[in-house]
C-alpha cells in the first residue's frame, strides 16, 4: 500500500501512522451540548465505501494528511494536507 | 556562551571503508528554522542576504562552501554550518539541535546499492539527484537523507540511534561488497 503525500510524493505505508476518521478535524464549539461532544468523541460511521482518514507522515515530512480511501476496494484515492481542512 | 567541544556520536568508529563505499562522521552545527506565522518572506530574505542562498523548497538542498540549507519537514528548514542566527531569530523559531542528530556522509560508486538496502525511498539516480533531500526511514529510524553529489549522500538520524545507524550501515555495506566479489 502506498500513499501519495502532497509534499513527499508516493511513499510506502510504513512511513505513515493511522489516526482514525478525519471527523476529528470537525471539533465542536466548546459550549456545544454533551450529545454533540459525545458524537464527536465516540460515534463513528462504519462505511462500506469511500471514507476520509487522518494519517500522520511520521517518518517523512511530519504533516497530517486526510487520506480518502475506499474500504471496499482498499484503493487509496487522494491525500491532502489536513491543515487545509482544519476549521 | 560556553563553547562545547565536539564529541563523536558514533564513538569515533568512523571513518570506515567496505568494498568501494566509505562512511565518515560529519561535525557540523545544525539549527532548525521555522518562520513565524506570516514571516516566511522575511526569513527567506535573511537567508538570501546573509548566506547568499535561496530558501529551500520541498526536497531542496542548497549550499555555499560548508554552509547548507535544506528542507527538513512540512514546517522547518535546517541550516548546517555557519548561520545568521540572531537575524533569523527575529523572524523565525530557531532551535540548536547540533547535539541531537548524528550526521554521516557515505560515498563511493556502490553507495546507491547500499542505501537501497536501508530505505524505502526510490534511490535511483533519476529520482534522487544531487541537490535533493528527503525525509524517510533508514531501517526503522526516522532519517534525513540528502544527495550531495551523484555518489555521495548525507544521512542524519537521532543521535541516540547513532550506533544502530552504524550497525545497519555496516551490515548493508558488507552485503553489497560481498555480492560484488561473487559476481
Amino acid at each position: 500500500m502506498r500513499i501519495e503525500c502532497p509534499l513527499c510524493g508516493s511513499r510506502d505505508r510504513r512511513e505513515f501512522y493511522y489516526a482514525g476518521h478525519a471527523s476529528a478535524l470537525e471539533r465542536p464549539d466548546p459550549a456545544a451540548s454533551a450529545e454533540i461532544w459525545d458524537n464527536y468523541l465516540h460515534i463513528r460511521e462504519n462505511l462500506a465505501g469511500v471514507t476520509n482518514d487522518l494519517w500522520h507522515h511520521e517518518t517523512g515530512c511530519g504533516a497530517w494528511l486526510v487520506v480518502t480511501r475506499d474500504t471496499v476496494s482498499h484503493a487509496v484515492l487522494l491525500a491532502r494536507l489536513a491543515k487545509r481542512d482544519k476549521k | 556562551m560556553v563553547e562545547l567541544s565536539f564529541l563523536s556520536a558514533t564513538g569515533n568508529k568512523l571513518p570506515i571503508k567496505i568494498g568501494n563505499v566509505s562512511a565518515t562522521e560529519v561535525n557540523a552545527t545544525l539549527h532548525l528554522v521555522a518562520p513565524f506565522h506570516g514571516k516566511s518572506t522575511q526569513a527567506a530574505t535573511v537567508v538570501k542576504r546573509e548566506m547568499g542562498l535561496d530558501w529551500p523548497g520541498v526536497h531542496e538542498l542548497k549550499h555555499r562552501g560548508k554552509s547548507y540549507v535544506l528542507w527538513f519537514d512540512h514546517s522547518h528548514i535546517a541550516v548546517m554550518g555557519e548561520a545568521p542566527l540572531a537575524k533569523l531569530a527575529r523572524v523565525a523559531a530557531v532551535t540548536d539541535v547540533s547535539d541531537g542528530w548524528c550526521i554521516v556522509d557515505v560515498y563511493g560508486s556502490d553507495v546507491r546499492d547500499v542505501l537501497a538496502r536501508l530505505t524505502p525511498l526510490d534511490i535511483r539516480e533519476q529520482h534522487f539527484k544531487a541537490g535533493m533531500t528527503q525525509r524517510s526511514m533508514i531501517m526503522h529510524m526516522q532519517a534525513s537523507i540528502s544527495c550531495l553529489e551523484k555518489s555521495q549522500f548525507r544521512l542524519m538520524v537521532f543521535r541516540s540511534m547513532a550506533r544502530t545507524l552504524l550497525h545497519d550501515l555496516t551490515t548493508a555495506m558488507e552485503s553489497v561488497a560481498a555480492r560484488a566479489q561473487k559476481v
